[in-house]
């Protein structure tokens, strides 16, 4: 009875367990759902209720807009590389996703992307030149800009000491040996140790090079890889791998705020955050964008090609534009914002006089200049009526890089076919040195392995001769007593074998006719057994 | 009796140290802080983990993960019965063919199985989501459900099944009467470890899945990013806890339910206990 | 009657389609990007990389070492816990043994994590600095897969007659050499078992290195992982295929020494 119970409540269970997340689906029929792809932390979230939450309000926004009902499903990347393996491979049908420059690059070469309809998107007007028309999206065919900045070294500065603070070189100094983070994304570190291991080249050329020219000679440098190149940087990685405390990705932020490391490869944004974050902890952080130059990335909104509400994702981008979302985002992220308005610029410049006491004064009206390096009249109007003087403002490098700095920065391109040279160079600069016990190990392993295949073949050859031998043996008659009676053995063994197969053969002729035959033939078979 | 106090005194240590980062999760989860670090004694991420707003990623991520662990081990158990009695029932070489490919899953290293599974997904289109986790759940939990019924077939008498059969059972009904209940404990054993195994994977499931989050998964990209969520603490501390009384509570009615069988038995054989 | 033997053995033939299906197809998809390029030709190539590119045969062999001193060290401390668990004179309670599985029911991602913030935890209090690579990574491999080493043990140890030891006892045979002699030949379906337990999960798995190694750790298992996210499937397919033979490998040793014992799954729980 219990036990019946039993499988009774197991299969109640199991029709339950199947039916409840039918009935779930069938809920969403008159909802679309919106599938978003971002970093992770990469957009205002609500974590109370009552939050400002950038994705609900979205939500209440279209249905106001169109009466359509809308759920937006905000999935999250760790890396752009895996990402994009699930776009490309896994044909995921996300609506709107939030790649960087070169990942847009690699995506537009490899047909991955829907054309926008900027007509649908007016507020890209609050997005100034300068972010706009970049080489790797021409008119922004593509793309819409959400986020940029730069890449710099995050440094805690209580315990760094003034004259180290020079260059990319911090990042390989072994002074400060098990306090360094290295970013685990493959290209972006190799972007920079390719800087850090040409820098005398790029010295020399900068003392007679043009702005210009000198950006150029940076792009070749760091977009254009070849085999060459690549042992060069190799050599620098490995060299690091040494005096490093962890390859991150994301959790770098954290060990910096608890003071468990010294140094970070980080991005102008996390740096905001972190730096605000170790305050509260007490630790003095700061940011700097080495004077060799660097990267200035943009992570900009796309429509992949497997999108099914372009329309719905047509208006997502353009609602992410509007400059008072803008800064919320801003704001819960820390990143720099692509939109420019009055309220970005005004939350960007809002300081303390402690921090306005350590700045300088700098030009920003190349956010006006297109790609030709052409100022724009109506930015230029609009900066007046706002009544902001763009050419003396004061906003740290981490937020708002300045004009000179970014004339140092270049973006990066995609590798191509070179990124398999680029990943198995990876690889090996992470591969752990061979020590010696693992080389003693393997060779003894080695050893043991054949010997036992050998053990074992000699074991089976011996066996065999072994058997033979006797068989010779017998067939010599060697003519012990013994022998003889094994051989007798053998033969009656033989003959019964004989006997008993040619019955069956006649059993089974018997079979065929009748069963009457059948059972004399058994009993016959019966007593020559018996007489044998 | 210093050898016996020096083996239990040993025994105590592993312990000690199998338990002494779980102690870390267990004691940090009374006080509010992000990171590790002591803030004075709270349920503050207790009353977190409940918030349905504060916590809404962990929670979904906790309802999908116990789904996906009852969908799949309901299945495997299902396809696990089924397919350890016709084992049981095959030619010695076509039952050693079929218990060998059942290892394969078991055996094999998780990162290969999930891989090979997400290329299979591949090629025949299916969009990834709780469906495709859910079936490589059930690719490897299927083998470990087997593994434990098989035995209590080989134990059982082979002509309870025949003998159901002569007394007019339908052969159906004859597997349902006869040969289940015999093997129930097996089947249960299989149930719960199949759900272990589904509830902890981790390796399997991120080749597998897309838009879904599970504990595994999520646990993982939040240690990427800002160590760990506060109240994964207490989540954890409430598991170990209601595993611990389902343990305890299993234990007493396994011991009172052997206390009553003997008495039975003793009863039934005219034997004062 | 014999009817009815063939119907019950048609009730696996479902199984068998989904492991055709779902376990047999999936290898030989992992086997054909293996033996192919990326332009989709035949080729040994991934095979030829694997030996000459001076990286994955070292993390292999590296590899091979930490999953080999991660499963002597879980066989050495695992081994006398199931030894004195499974004996009456030390030990007459189950629920010390079922003390051993409770850990296994958190999340081992989360129990990883623990192990780090322990670490973190005992850094501060004794004020040193523990630099996260390879030590901690062993250390978080024995942690988490030291059960598995014990169950098996344990479950042959505690099913073993126990007038083997009572005969050899008496025939004049010494407390060590009862262990070495009689009880450790007998246990050995267990340990064959446990060590393939500990020791393909430790080869393979990228999770512990990643967490634990600060990143630093490349085990064949991280090689693979970031092969397949870097969309370079044909050596990853490859690197597959090296842990197949391994499994083969641990597979036909197990089958050699467990033929008339119970089946793993069994002993296991």
């Amino acid at each position: 009875m219990k036990k019946k119970s039993v499988i009774l409540i197991m299969l109640v269970l199991l029709l339950a367990l199947t039916i409840i997340p039918a009935l779930s689906g069938c809920n969403s029929n008159k909802v679309i759902v919106l599938k978003v792809y971002n970093a992770q932390d990469y957009i205002q979230e609500g974590e109370d209720e009552g939050d400002e939450d950038v994705l609900k309000d979205f939500e209440v926004y279209y249905e106001e807009l169109t009466g359509q009902k809308v759920r937006v499903q905000y999935d999250t990347f760790d890396t752009l590389e895996r990402a994009y393996t699930i776009i490309n491979k896994r044909k995921a049908d996300y609506d709107v996703f939030c790649p960087s420059d070169y990942i847009i690059e690699k995506m537009k070469k490899a047909d991955l992307l829907t054309p926008l309809n900027l007509n649908k998107i007016p507020n890209i007007e609050n997005i100034p030149p300068y972010l706009l028309d970049r080489d790797f999206d021409r008119n922004n065919e593509y793309s819409v800009p959400y986020m940029w900045g730069t890449l710099g070294i995050l440094y805690n500065a209580d315990q760094i000491s003034e004259e180290d603070i020079k260059g990319w070189d911090l990042l390989w100094n072994a002074k400060y040996k098990n306090d360094i983070l290295m970013k685990d994304s493959i290209r972006d570190s190799v972007f920079i140790a390719t800087i850090y291991a040409y820098r005398e080249e790029l010295a020399e050329f900068n003392k007679t090079a043009t702005p210009e020219k000198y950006r150029e000679k940076l792009n070749d440098l760091v977009n254009n890889i070849t085999p060459e190149k690549l042992a060069t940087v190799e050599k620098e990685l490995r060299e690091q791998y040494n005096i490093l405390y962890a390859y991150e990705v994301d959790s770098g932020k954290d060990s910096m705020i608890n003071g468990e490391a010294l140094i970070n490869l980080a991005w102008s944004g996390d740096a905001v955050w972190a730096i605000e974050e170790a305050a509260n902890n007490g630790i003095n952080l700061d940011y700097y964008i080495p004077e060799e130059g660097s990267n200035v990335w943009f992570d900009n909104w796309v429509i992949p090609k497997y999108a099914k509400n372009v329309d719905i994702a047509h208006e997502f981008i353009n609602f992410i534009c509007r400059p008072d979302i803008a800064v919320r985002n801003m704001d819960y992220i820390g990143y720099t914002t692509a939109v420019l308005s009055q309220e970005s610029i005004e939350y960007m410049t809002d300081l303390d006089d402690e921090t306005l006491a350590t700045l300088d004064e700098n030009d920003y009206t190349y956010l006006f200049e297109n790609r030709d390096g052409v100022l724009n009249d109506s930015w230029l109007q609009k900066a007046t009526e706002w009544g902001i003087d763009f050419t003396a403002l004061k906003i740290p490098e981490v937020v708002l890089p300045s004009k000179d700095k970014t004339e140092n920065c270049v973006e990066m391109t995609d590798f191509g076919e070179k990124q398999d040279m680029v990943v198995k160079m990876w690889t090996r600069v992470k591969a752990l040195p061979l020590g010696l016990e693992v080389k003693i190990f393997s060779i003894c392993l080695a050893i043991a392995i054949v010997g036992i295949i050998a053990y074992s073949i000699y074991k089976k050859v011996e066996k065999k001769k072994l058997v033979a031998g006797k068989i010779e043996q017998l067939d010599n008659g060697n003519n012990t007593t013994q022998n003889n009676i094994f051989k007798t053995y053998i033969q009656k063994t033989k003959d019964f074998a004989g006997k008993v197969k040619s019955k069956i053969t006649n059993l089974k002729k018997a079979n065929t006719k009748t069963k009457d035959i059948d059972k004399e033939n058994i009993s016959e078979t019966d007593s020559d057994n018996t007489q044998n | 009796m210093v050898k016996k106090i020096l083996a239990k005194g040993y025994v105590y240590l592993v312990l000690l140290f199998l338990y002494a980062p779980i102690a870390v999760l267990v004691i940090y989860s009374f006080t509010p802080a992000a990171t590790m670090q002591w803030q004075g004694f709270s349920f503050d991420l207790y009353k977190d983990l409940f918030n349905p707003t504060k916590s809404a990623t962990i929670l979904d991520a906790l309802k999908n993960t116990i789904i996906i662990a009852s969908v799949s081990s309901v299945i495997s158990t299902l396809i696990g019965i089924f397919a350890s009695i016709g084992i049981y029932n095959m030619k010695n070489r076509s039952k050693e063919a079929m218990l060998t490919v059942s290892k394969i899953p078991m055996m094999n290293a998780e990162i290969v199985t999930g891989v090979s599974l997400m290329l299979l997904f591949l090629l025949f289109g299916i969009p990834f989501g709780m469906v495709t986790v859910i079936i490589a759940h059930i690719v490897f939990c299927t083998p470990y459900v087997i593994l434990s019924i098989i035995p209590k077939l080989q134990q059982m008498d082979n002509n309870l099944y025949e003998a159901a059969l002569d007394l007019g059972c339908t052969p159906m009904k004859a597997l349902f009467k006869a040969v289940l209940p015999q093997i129930l404990s097996g089947i249960v054993s299989g149930f719960f470890l199949a759900f272990t195994l589904s509830i902890d994977d981790f390796v399997v499931t991120i080749f597998n899945i897309q838009g879904i989050n599970t504990l595994s998964t999520f646990i993982y990209a939040d240690a990427a990013k800002n160590g760990l969520t506060p109240s994964l603490r207490a989540l954890s501390t409430m598991i170990l806890l209601s595993v611990l009384v389902l343990l305890i509570v299993v234990n007493v009615f396994s011991h009172r339910e052997k206390k009553s069988k003997n008495k039975a038995i003793a009863k039934a054989k005219g034997v004062k206990l | 009657m014999k009817k009815f033997t063939i119907k019950r053995k048609y009730l696996a033939f479902p199984y068998a389609i989904f492991m055709l299906l779902f376990v047999l197809l999936p290898l030989a998809l992992i086997v054909f990007y293996a033996f192919t390029n990326a332009d989709g030709s035949i080729s040994l190539e991934n095979f030829i990389n694997f030996f000459t590119d001076g990286v994955t045969f070292n993390s292999f062999l590296d590899s091979i070492w930490i999953a080999f001193i991660t499963t002597v060290i879980c066989f050495a401390l695992g081994f006398p816990v199931a030894y004195i668990l499974a004996n009456k004179k030390y030990n007459r309670n189950k629920t010390l043994f079922l003390l051993f599985l409770l850990p296994m029911w958190i999340n081992f991602l989360l129990r990883t994590i623990a192990t780090r913030a322990m670490f973190e935890a005992f850094g501060s209090w004794l004020n040193i600095t523990i630099n996260f690579g390879k030590g901690t990574t062993i250390f978080g491999m024995v942690y988490n897969f030291l059960p598995f080493m014990i169950i098996p043990i344990y479950s042959t140890l505690s099913s073993l007659d126990k007038s083997y030891t009572e005969a050899a006892l008496d025939l004049g045979a010494t407390p060590t050499k009862v262990i070495t002699r009689v009880i450790l030949p007998l246990a050995i379906p267990g340990i064959i078992s446990g060590i393939t337990m500990v020791f393909m999960p430790t080869l393979s798995t990228f999770v512990i290195s990643d967490l634990l190694g600060n990143n630093l750790v490349q085990l064949l298992g991280n090689i693979i992982n970031l092969e397949f996210t870097q969309n370079s499937w044909n050596y990853g397919s490859a690197l597959s295929i090296i842990l197949l033979l391994l499994m083969g490998i641990t597979m036909f040793i197990e089958k050699k020494y467990n033929n008339k014992t119970q089946t793993a799954g069994g002993r296991i729980w």
